[in-house]
């Protein structure tokens, strides 16, 4: 090799970098360029935010600020709703996943059209968000805590299903097999095999289920009723600010609570 | 023999009690009996309230196309539009503050105290939900998008310090000590290896995040009240009892998630996210 050969040796990788450096410069420039046609589309003014930042802090502490705790009987007893609801809805959806799971996984689903059928229900249900499911089952069941339970067992169905058949697909095949080889039947194999191997992972994604819940809670309450979302969306359209602000605390140490509480869980389960 | 555990019924147990089976067993009886305490005595079911015909022309007139006006057509896929473009400029804004906080919330390159400092906040304002951000902004900014966005971007932001942060923590340990060693500073330290090497991830972070992003954006316009996206179009059709035209704005959002949860598996695959 001789020497001039050896400099055009290190400018080849100089050209790589160069171009993916390029490349990557033009993407930026794409994604800003058109993320600003997107904001000019909807009317997003990044101006008027610095502008009225202070004069937005000042009105939200003017209206919001001291929270009053005046009905606070109502709130407890709406969190208390809440969390019920949450925790229920987590449940039953949890199970009802799971048996669609059962149904779903290619590992224990028998029947190839109930398979499609429930595979086809679950990205319906998983993709359309839950507060839709409100709005469009409202008409039918008008406002009140059956519909909210409702809509969170749709939400937690529909996410919990396809994790529910990934992780059945994903269990130990050794001991499906050496179970069927003494003779366990299907059931026996689901019971005794596939349960017991999955059971701490389903408990953890339905404690992850019930904390969606209750975040989502307060959205779905506003548009379905029950629990202390629909207390909020009285006191908004009431322009009771203050006590807003007091079920909006119960709301935030709800979660932060539960949030605790599944982190302990989770640690000691998994 | 002494050692053998023998259950109840005299058979030899096999398994031992951990206390991980007995937490499981815990939880999954409060959670049966809260279960069975809320439907069967703490629910109040209005049966009285169910329309039963009302339900049954919302089912029958879902896929009827054929029944959805031209204009409601056109009307709904601007404001489809709409709604991406709000959930994209939201995604976006949260990005740029997101990748400066993720850099000083990594653990790796950063001061203990301001990581823990920024991972505090993002799971303060994580806790308090998107609905009541929009609604504090309402007073400020009015019933725009810019109060949609600006509510929506407090959640945006920390979910990318929380998952960005994540990343960063996993870049190769070596490589920054090499960089340490031979006397870079800490913007070589950044541009020069975290973000290089995590770039993949975010690019998957941001597609995640401009996923659920619509997901709020479809329902932040019926619940505050922000006009033009998709869901407050669903919402007035459902209360005029156009319910073909509603069935038409599911199926729209339907197929926009789903197209954007192919993409992303796709993405995912990529860059192996869990």
């Amino acid at each position: 090799m001789k020497f001039w050969q050896v400099k055009n040796f290190y400018e080849k990788p100089n050209d790589f970098f160069r171009e993916k450096r390029i490349k990557s410069y033009i993407g930026l420039a794409a994604i800003l360029i058109s993320s600003y046609f997107a904001a000019s589309l909807i009317g997003f003014d990044l101006i008027l935010i610095f502008k009225n930042f202070t004069k937005a802090v000042n009105r939200f502490f003017e209206l919001y600020i001291p929270p009053n705790f005046e009905e606070i009987n109502n709130l407890i007893e709406a969190m208390w709703v809440t969390i019920l609801l949450c925790i229920t809805a987590g449940t039953i959806g949890t199970f009802l996943a799971y048996a669609a799971a059962l149904g779903m996984s290619k590992t224990t689903g028998k029947i190839p059209f109930l398979r499609i059928i429930l595979r086809a229900l679950s990205t319906f249900l998983r993709n359309v968000p839950a507060s839709i499911w409100a709005i469009v089952l409202l008409m039918a069941f008008w406002f009140g805590e059956f519909l909210a339970l409702l809509v969170m067992i749709i939400g937690t169905f529909g996410f919990n299903a396809r994790l529910f058949s990934d992780m059945i697909d994903e269990t130990n095949k050794n001991s499906l097999e050496a179970l069927d080889s003494v003779g366990a039947n299907y059931w026996q194999i689901v019971f005794q095999g596939i349960i017991p191997e999955t059971l701490p992972t389903s408990i953890s994604w339905s404690l992850f289920s019930v904390e969606t819940n209750i975040r989502s809670s307060t959205i779905i309450g506003m548009l379905a009723g029950g629990g202390i979302g629909h207390l909020i969306g009285i006191y908004r359209h009431f322009r009771k600010f203050d006590q807003l602000t007091a079920a909006v605390i119960f709301v935030v140490l709800g979660i932060l609570a539960f949030d605790q509480l599944s982190v302990q869980i989770r640690k000691r389960i998994l | 023999m002494s050692d053998i555990r023998v259950s109840l019924t005299g058979k030899p147990k096999i398994k031992t009690l951990t206390t991980a089976d007995f937490i499981i067993s815990v939880v999954l009886l409060v959670f049966i009996l809260i279960t069975l305490y809320t439907i069967f005595f703490r629910i109040e079911y209005k049966w009285d309230d169910f329309q039963g015909d009302t339900a049954i022309s919302i089912a029958s007139s879902f896929i009827r196309f054929d029944k959805v006006g031209m204009e409601k057509i056109i009307e709904m896929i601007l404001s489809l539009i709409n709604t991406l473009s709000l959930a994209f400029v939201t995604t976006i804004n949260g990005f740029i503050l997101g990748i400066v906080l993720g850099l000083f919330a990594a653990r790796n390159i950063s001061n203990i105290h301001i990581s823990n400092f920024i991972r505090g906040a993002a799971s303060f304002i994580r806790s308090i939900p998107t609905i009541i951000w929009v609604l504090i902004f309402v007073s400020g900014y009015g019933l725009s998008a810019t109060t949609a966005v600006m509510g929506m971007f407090f959640h945006t932001l920390s979910f990318f310090i929380k998952s960005f942060a994540e990343t960063f923590e996993e870049v190769d340990k070596g490589t920054i000590e090499a960089l340490r060693a031979s006397g870079s500073n800490w913007l070589q330290i950044v541009f020069g290896t975290m973000l290089p090497s995590s770039l993949t991830k975010i690019i998957s972070w941001i597609a995640i995040r401009s996923e659920i992003n619509f997901g709020v954006a479809v329902v932040i316009g019926p619940a505050a009240g922000v006009p033009g996206t998709i869901g407050s179009l669903i919402n007035n059709a459902s209360r005029a009892g156009d319910y073909a035209t509603q069935g038409f704005g599911v199926i729209l959002i339907f197929l926009t998630a789903y197209i954007m949860e192919v993409l992303i598996n796709k993405i995912r695959q990529k860059s192996i996210i869990n």
